[in-house]
């Protein structure tokens, strides 16, 4: 069939549409360039602060690797390897602690992990782990919970009730 | 007190008491609020696309409370209310001001199984179950050739919905879905005008239809890559309805899906066969998406749909035609800005060419065109 426009097309409209190819070009060619650049630190600050992995003392678990640790806190895996429940614990959204755990075990930023938990809450599958304000709350977390683990800055000072995971890549 | 009424109170007190459990240790049980709202604004220059006209229209919209419940690590209850506007669309004439999206009882087992019972989304293809989310969705809305606005394909089923993952220690993640029940769908079509003999006049008018899809059963499989971001899927379902616009009968469809999704870009593309008794349609689009620099992104998408319609009456000195339609075709360009991945301020352009529009047309008829813009902005908590 014919390609006929509508008798209504207002000038302005005409114009883009005579120019749609042409800027459909350049928009291809920019989403390319971009998308190949390859992602620099969003934060070197946040980089340079580095955390420790946390359980409880109970935890059977001493080591686990990045792969499954982001599992863990994306609730792609929901157990330790005994079968015991894991119970994951985030730091708040903007602690430069967080940033530097979601870059080096996600390979995520926490804007992009906060993309995804989106989609997981709004398609009705899972909801994030509990968010804790700072160091002190998130040891309290996970030593009252057997299955707890969390992160923490490595300055911190751990105390009774929970100890340091190695984290193998 | 109205039905709608009677909901948003409830989402109310509901919510009141949210607030009170989330501030609480995390013992169970435990009742999470989540909610959206976008709002929009938008304008075609010519035809009516999707209840968007020459005027201009704020009132398109969607929001969402969605109410979780959980009695335990593996047990809950999830309600979601939810009111949509889209401005002078058929399609949403008779939306109510709230109404029930999802009321299910979900329940997980030791081995990667979860199952829903009741009224739960549809897991189809990459949009689905999240396609009113503003703030996880590229464009105003999922692209329309393939997920339609409620029409022809369910948004969420009466029924139960059981999902096994797989394979997840390894590179392969693998996600299985299967669905049964039953579901709303609204038909929509150039209907042929008779004349008070029942003879055709030659003219068409855009109509609408609610209509109930019986015995459906569904399936859709997800695989991850060894590639962090990208996915692909594929799914098939099929469903029975009584004699409507179309003329009722079996329906069977089939899609697939390429899914990407980087730090810093996007790429997706889907294609979906639908086959009724009297119309074959066949859909595809491909979106990509780069962030420019900071929350700024720029999005591009182009969806196809082509139907075959049979036995249609055109006109009373001809014999029922078979007819191969170039049904649409919406080319878009957007600039998002993310302030957070809770707030998203979207402008986008869509060129439309094609028959798919809320006009009276004539499907033999030369194709037509228009442009039309939206601005929205997604919240979400």
């Amino acid at each position: 069939m014919a390609l006929t426009s509508s008798p209504g097309l207002s000038p302005v409209f005409q114009i883009m549409s005579n120019r749609w190819f042409d800027g459909a070009r350049l928009v291809v060619a920019v989403a390319v360039a971009v998308a190949i650049t390859p992602l620099a630190p969003r934060s070197a600050a946040a980089q340079s602060r580095s955390f420790v992995v946390v359980v409880n003392a109970s935890n059977a678990t001493s080591s686990v690797s990045k792969g499954d640790l982001s599992k863990l806190f994306t609730k792609k895996k929901r157990n330790w390897p005994g079968g015991a429940a894991a119970m994951p614990v985030d730091l708040a959204t903007g602690n430069p602690v967080r940033d530097a755990f979601s870059v080096k075990v996600h390979g995520r930023s926490t804007s992009a992990i906060g993309a995804y938990w989106q989609q997981q809450i709004f398609s009705g599958r899972e909801i994030p782990p509990p968010e804790r304000r700072d160091d002190d709350d998130v040891l309290a977390y996970v030593r009252e919970n057997a299955g707890g683990v969390g992160y923490v800055a490595a300055s911190a000072k751990l105390g009774n009730g929970v100890k340091a995971l190695t984290v193998t890549d | 007190m109205s039905k709608s009424t009677t909901l948003l109170a409830l989402a109310v007190i509901a919510a009141g008491a949210a607030g009170q459990a989330n501030a609480q240790q995390p013992d169970y049980p435990q009742l999470t609020l989540h909610g959206y709202l976008t709002q929009g604004v938008a304008r075609s220059d010519s035809l009516q696309v999707i209840g968007i006209d020459k005027r201009g229209t704020t009132d398109y919209r969607r929001a969402a409370l969605l109410l979780r419940y959980a009695t335990s690590r593996n047990e809950s209850f999830v309600v979601q209310l939810a009111h949509r506007r889209l401005g002078n669309s058929p399609y949403a004439a008779d939306d109510p001001d709230v109404r029930l999206d999802w009321a299910y009882y979900e329940r997980r087992f030791a081995s990667n199984t979860r199952m829903k019972v009741g009224r739960s989304p549809i897991p189809m293809g990459i949009y689905n179950e999240t396609r009113y989310a503003g703030n996880t969705q590229p464009f105003y809305r999922a692209p329309f050739s393939f997920y339609f606005e409620g029409a022809y394909t369910g948004e969420s089923i009466d029924g139960a919905v059981v999902e096994q993952r797989l394979f997840q220690s390894g590179s392969f993640g693998t996600e299985v879905s299967a669905y049964g029940g039953q579901m709303n769908l609204v038909e929509y079509s150039s209907v042929p005008q008779f004349d008070t003999n029942g003879q055709p006049t030659g003219s068409f008018a855009f109509a609408t239809a609610k209509t109930r899809a019986r015995n459906v059963f569904g399936t859709q499989l997800w695989v991850s890559t060894p590639i962090d971001g990208v996915r692909l899927g594929t799914g098939t379902n099929r469903y029975s309805t009584d004699a409507g616009l179309l003329g009722g009968g079996e329906t069977k469809s089939w899609h697939a899906s390429f899914d990407s999704r980087f730090e810093r870009a996007l790429a997706r593309a889907e294609y979906r066969d639908t086959s009724m008794p009297r119309l074959g349609m066949r859909a595809w689009y491909a979106q990509a998406g780069a962030n420019l620099f900071g929350g700024l992104w720029l999005n591009g998408q182009s969806e196809t749909m082509t139907a075959t319609a049979k036995d249609i009456v055109i006109s009373p000195v001809l014999p029922p035609m078979t007819l191969e339609l170039k049904y649409n075709r919406d080319d878009a360009i957007g600039l998002n800005y993310v302030f957070s991945p809770h707030l998203v301020l979207k402008t986008e352009v869509h060129h439309m060419k094609g028959l798919n529009f809320e006009e009276n047309i004539n499907p033999i008829g030369a194709p037509l065109e228009t442009n039309y813009a939206i601005t929205s902005l997604s919240f979400a908590f």
